[in-house]
């Protein structure tokens, strides 16, 4: 379990529209969503790819403009997607590898405990939905997730230290997962919070 | 340019071809869209073809150009656009047909495990 180490520095490229937030493992914007989009919906499944993939792939995926990875997903994890958050189940055994490199993730709403494709992430059963262009996708590491971690304190970068029990929240089943879901107020905090940093940047 | 063609088998594992892989002054890219640039098998395909390699996450190309796609899909995305699009694909991973484009993986178009042994330069 890595989240105890500090956070990776900001984007290297001074064009990055904003910083990185400091609680995120992960973020972006929605950039455009592929024609094919709907269609991969329902067969269950929406699928992601950085600013630099191809035309063939687009048509199938919503395109975003996240960058850097700054430390791997784990299943306890929370996916911010639009006005659609929901908790990671399950990471393939590709995903951060594709995360990292491609901005590639795949997303399935099928609450299991393992993947069934590498690619996959596999997350608590909502109801996909297709983000609107100018969206936030977001990741947030299960500490932070777990609401153990201030929203408020975002602007200070690295200051925070997750709690002891990182360990045992990453670890937990299904079951626990639901019961520490995150408070829909702790999120809406989280997400002001990120504009509020946006703006300012 | 004459450009010679090779025989792409399916790696221990693997699944779906074998294809035959035949640029052509029209269609003379390998297209790669693997995370860390060009893939050995792409590169591989490449010299014994004598096509180009092509990073597709780098620079873009029409798809008419392309000979066939080198990818390392998880099982979903990849490994059913191209074969969708009737490109010839070649999945480094060990990947059998699965995914919301399962309909479109099949052995004509597709294979999967591709390790260098198991590319031929057919004479």
């Amino acid at each position: 379990m890595s989240s105890s180490e500090p956070l990776a520095d900001p984007p290297r490229e001074a064009s990055t529209r904003e910083a990185l937030p400091v609680d995120a493992k992960y973020a972006g914007y929605i950039l455009e969503v592929g024609p094919m989009v709907p269609e991969m919906l329902e067969a269950g499944v929406l699928v992601l790819f950085g600013e630099q993939a191809p035309a063939e792939l687009r048509e199938i995926a919503i395109v975003h403009n996240g960058r850097q990875l700054a430390e791997p997903i784990t299943h306890g994890d929370m996916l911010v997607l639009g006005n659609m958050s929901c908790v990671i189940t399950a990471v393939g055994g590709m995903a951060n590898e594709n995360l990292a490199e491609l901005g590639h993730i795949v997303i399935k709403a099928n609450c299991a405990s393992e993947t069934d494709l590498p690619g996959e992430i596999s997350v608590e059963p909502v109801v996909l939905r297709v983000p609107a262009v100018g969206a936030e996708l977001a990741i947030l590491s299960c500490a932070v997730a777990s609401g153990q971690f201030s929203a408020s304190s975002s602007s200070t970068p690295a200051a925070h230290t997750p709690p002891a029990s990182a360990d045992r929240l990453a670890s937990t089943s299904t079951a626990s997962i639901k019961q520490r879901r995150t408070p829909w107020g702790f999120l809406s905090a989280w997400l002001n919070s990120r504009r509020r940093v946006t703006r300012s940047a | 340019m004459a450009y010679k063609a090779v025989r792409v088998e399916k790696g221990r594992g693997g699944w779906g071809g074998p294809l035959t892989i035949r640029p052509t002054d029209e269609k003379n890219l390998i297209y790669c869209v693997t995370g860390g640039g060009i893939h050995p098998i792409a590169a591989k395909i490449a010299e014994l073809t004598g096509a180009e390699a092509f990073d597709g996450f780098r620079s873009s190309a029409p798809e008419k150009r392309i000979a066939c796609v080198v990818i390392d899909c998880g099982g979903t995305a990849r490994i059913g656009v191209y074969p969708m699009k009737r490109i010839p694909t070649i999945d480094v991973k060990q990947s059998s047909p699965s995914g919301p484009l399962i309909q479109f993986i099949k052995e004509d178009i597709f294979v999967s495990g591709v390790k260098e042994d198991n590319i031929k330069v057919i004479e």
